[in-house]
C-alpha cells in the first residue's frame, strides 16, 4: 500500500469520524488485502471499492438538489442510475431532479422504474400522480391514487408504522390534488432527501434495530440511509437482510443482486445471498456462494464461517 | 431508540471513507499521540503458567471467531479490548467508546440481548488477577464462568463455545497473575509468528483428543494470526511473502476438518517467517516504517 487515505481523512474530517471510517473498512482491507473482498455483512456496513463512486455521485446529486441546481442534479443522478438502474431510491431521486429541472414528462419513466419495487419511496406514487395531473391526464392520476390506496391497505405490521404513515401522506396529498377544483401548478418537487449526517444516523439506528430483530423499523431507517447516501452495497445488503427476515424473499434477492452488482466481492452480500438460497431450498447455489467466500477470504472470515454453519444445518 | 446517535451518528459509509486502512487494529486504536507506537507494542502478558488448555484459551482469546455478530466481522476479539489480557488503553471504537480505553458493554451494536438504550461506556478493566475476584463485570456476576459465557454469547453474539474452548478461555484468564507480568515489549515478526505456532500446537493437542469443534476453532485462530502477519507486509516488496502466507493459511483451512497440521506445515511456516524477519525493518512491525506509512497521504 503506497497511500493511506485514512490519514487524509483524519486531517480533513475529524478524529472520531475517521475512526469510524477506519472501523468500517479496516477489517476487509487489511486482512483481505492479499485476497480482496469487502465485508459489510453482519451489521457493519463498510465501504467498498465499486460501491463508492455511485454513492459519491449520488451525494453530489443530493447536494445539487439542496442548492437547487437541478441541472447538475439530473446529470449526477443519471450517472447513478447507470450504475444502479433498478434502484427505487435512485430512480426516485433522479425523477425529482428532472421535475425540478422542468422536465416532468421525462420523470415518468424513472418513477415507474422506482415503483416496480416494493421498496419504492411512497412519495414516488404521489409524484407520478401529480405529473399525470399536471399533464392533464386525470385518469392516470386516478390510477395512481388507487395504487396508493392499495399500497396503504397492504401495509401490514411487517411494513411498519413509519412506512404506513408515508403511504398515508402520499395518498392524502394526491387525493387532495385530485379533489382540488383546478389542477395544481407544477407539481411540488416535495423531495425530502436527508443529508449525509442524517443518513449516517439512520444507518447507525438500522444496525441496532437489525440486531434487535426489529426488521420493519430497520428497513425504514435504511430507506433514510439510502436516500441520503445513495446506492451502497452495505446498505443494500442490510435491506436484503431485513427483507429476508420479513419473508420478502424476492425483494431480498433484488437487494443482494444490486449490492453485488456494485461490488461483486462484497463479503456480506455474498454470505447473505447464500443464506437466502438456503431459505428457498437452493442449496447448490448456497454452496457456490460459500466457494466464492473461500476465494475472497484466504485467511478465513466470519461471513464464510457463518454461511458454512447454515449450510451444514440445512444439509442435515 | 437510544442515544447511540451521538457517536453512531458518525458512522461513515460515504464515498470518502478510506479504502486502505493499513492495519486492522487501527479500526479500534485511538488516534493522536504516537499511533505507530501504539500499534507496534504490547503491554506485557502476565501469564503465570501454561499448559495445553491455557494455550487453547490464549489462542481463542485472540480470535474474533470466538465472538459473533458485528464484532467478529470487524475483527474484534477479547484481545482487542484486553491486549495480552491487560487493558487496552488505546481502544476507541465509536460504536462502543466515548474515550480511549472505554467500551459500552450494553450496546445494541454488538448485542442482541444486552442493549440497554443508554450510551454508557465503562473503563476497560485489566484482567490480571481476575481469578481472585468474587464478582465479575458490571452485572456483578457471581462466577467467572457466568461472566465469560455472557460476554461471548450475549454481549457479542458468539456461538456457544465447545466445552474445551470455554474451559481454555477460563484457564487462560485465570492464569493471568500480577506477579507474572512481562515487561512491555515491541510487537515483532518473531512474536507474531510465535503466536501462530502456539495456536498450532494447541490445535494439535485438541486434535489428539478428537475434539473436532475445538480444533476447528483453533484452526480459525491460526488463520487469523497468520492474517495479522500478512497485513503488516507492505506491497509490493512483500507480495511473494504474502502469497506464501496465503498458501499456508489455505492449508490450515483445508486441514481444519481433518484435525491435523503436519510437521511439514510448521517447517514451511518457519521458512516463510525467516524470509520476512530478515527484512523486518521494512515491515509494519517496525514502528518507524509504520509511522511513515501512516503519514503518507
Amino acid at each position: 500500500m503506497s497511500r493511506n487515505p485514512a490519514i487524509l481523512f483524519l486531517k480533513t474530517c475529524g478524529v472520531i469520524t475517521a475512526l469510524v471510517a477506519f472501523t468500517l473498512v479496516a477489517p476487509q482491507t487489511a486482512v483481505g488485502a492479499p485476497g480482496g473482498g469487502s465485508s459489510g455483512g453482519g451489521s457493519m456496513p463498510s465501504t467498498s471499492g465499486r460501491g463508492g463512486d455511485p454513492a459519491r455521485a449520488y451525494q453530489e446529486g443530493v447536494a445539487a438538489m439542496e442548492a437547487r441546481d437541478y441541472r447538475t442534479a439530473v446529470a449526477k443522478f443519471r450517472t447513478v442510475v447507470g450504475a444502479a438502474p433498478n434502484d427505487p431510491s435512485v430512480n426516485y431521486a433522479y425523477a425529482l431532479a428532472l421535475i425540478g429541472n422542468g422536465e416532468p414528462r421525462d420523470a415518468i419513466r424513472p418513477l415507474q422504474r422506482s415503483l416496480r419495487s416494493d421498496a419504492a419511496p411512497p412519495d414516488a406514487r404521489k409524484q407520478l400522480g401529480l405529473i399525470h395531473l399536471q399533464l392533464g391526464d386525470r385518469a392516470k392520476a386516478t390510477e395512481q391514487l388507487a395504487a396508493a390506496a392499495a399500497s396503504l391497505a397492504a401495509c401490514d405490521a411487517a411494513c411498519g408504522d413509519v412506512r404506513r404513515a408515508q403511504f398515508q401522506a402520499a395518498h392524502d396529498a394526491l387525493k387532495a390534488a385530485l379533489d382540488a377544483p383546478v389542477a395544481p401548478a407544477a407539481p411540488t418537487t416535495g423531495w425530502l432527501i436527508p443529508g449525509p449526517l442524517e443518513g449516517r444516523e439512520a444507518y447507525a439506528a438500522a444496525v441496532g434495530l437489525v440486531n434487535q430483530e426489529r426488521f420493519a423499523e430497520a428497513l425504514a431507517a435504511l430507506d433514510v440511509a439510502q436516500a441520503a447516501i445513495g446506492p451502497h452495497p452495505d446498505i443494500l445488503n442490510y435491506r436484503g437482510f431485513a427483507s429476508r427476515k420479513l419473508g420478502r424473499f424476492d425483494a431480498a434477492m433484488g437487494f443482494y443482486v444490486e449490492a453485488l452488482a456494485l461490488d461483486p466481492d462484497h463479503r456480506g452480500a455474498n454470505e447473505y445471498l447464500g443464506e437466502l438460497y438456503l431459505q428457498v431450498g437452493r442449496i447448490d447455489d448456497a454452496r457456490r456462494q460459500l466457494a466464492k467466500l473461500d476465494t475472497l477470504c484466504p485467511y478465513g472470515c466470519a461471513e464464510r464461517e457463518e454461511l458454512d454453519r447454515w449450510i451444514t444445518v440445512a444439509a442435515r | 431508540m437510544k442515544t447511540l446517535r451521538t457517536a453512531l451518528a458518525l458512522l461513515f459509509i460515504a464515498a470518502a471513507a478510506p479504502q486502505d486502512a493499513l492495519l486492522r487494529e487501527a479500526a479500534w486504536t485511538a488516534p493522536g499521540g504516537d499511533l505507530a507506537a501504539a500499534l507496534t507494542a504490547g503491554p506485557g502478558e502476565c501469564l503465570a503458567r501454561t499448559d495445553a488448555l491455557v494455550e487453547t484459551g490464549r489462542a481463542l482469546f485472540r480470535s474474533p471467531y470466538l465472538l459473533g455478530g458485528p464484532a467478529a466481522r470487524v475483527g474484534l476479539s477479547c484481545d482487542a479490548c484486553h491486549s495480552e489480557g491487560r487493558r487496552n488503553a488505546h481502544f476507541l471504537l465509536a460504536e462502543l467508546s466515548d474515550a480511549a480505553g472505554t467500551a459500552d458493554v450494553t450496546a445494541e451494536w454488538a448485542s442482541k440481548t444486552r442493549g440497554d438504550g443508554v450510551r454508557n461506556p465503562v473503563i476497560i478493566p485489566d484482567l490480571v488477577g481476575v481469578a481472585g475476584k468474587t464478582t465479575f463485570g458490571g452485572r456483578r456476576e457471581p462466577s467467572l464462568e457466568t461472566f465469560v459465557r455472557g460476554v461471548i454469547v450475549e454481549e457479542f453474539q458468539g456461538q456457544e463455545p465447545s466445552p474445551r474452548a470455554f474451559a481454555g478461555v477460563l484457564a487462560y484468564v485465570r492464569a493471568l497473575e500480577p506477579g507474572a507480568c512481562a515487561a512491555p515489549a515491541p510487537l515483532t515478526v518473531a512474536a507474531a509468528a510465535d503466536d501462530v505456532r502456539r495456536a498450532v500446537v494447541a490445535a494439535q493437542a485438541s486434535a489428539s483428543l478428537g475434539d473436532d469443534r475445538t480444533t476447528r476453532a483453533l484452526a480459525l485462530a491460526v488463520q487469523d494470526r497468520i492474517a495479522r502477519i500478512a497485513e503488516r507486509l507492505p506491497a509490493p516488496l512483500f507480495d511473494a511473502d504474502r502469497r506464501r502466507l496465503q498458501i499456508l493459511s489455505r492449508d490450515v483451512a483445508s486441514a481444519r476438518d481433518a484435525s491435523s497440521f503436519g510437521p511439514a506445515w510448521l517447517v514451511r511456516f518457519d521458512a516463510a517467517v525467516a524470509r520476512i524477519a530478515r527484512r523486518e525493518r521494512r515491515t509494519h512491525f517496525d514502528a518507524t516504517t509504520l509511522r511513515k506509512a501512516l503519514e503518507t497521504p
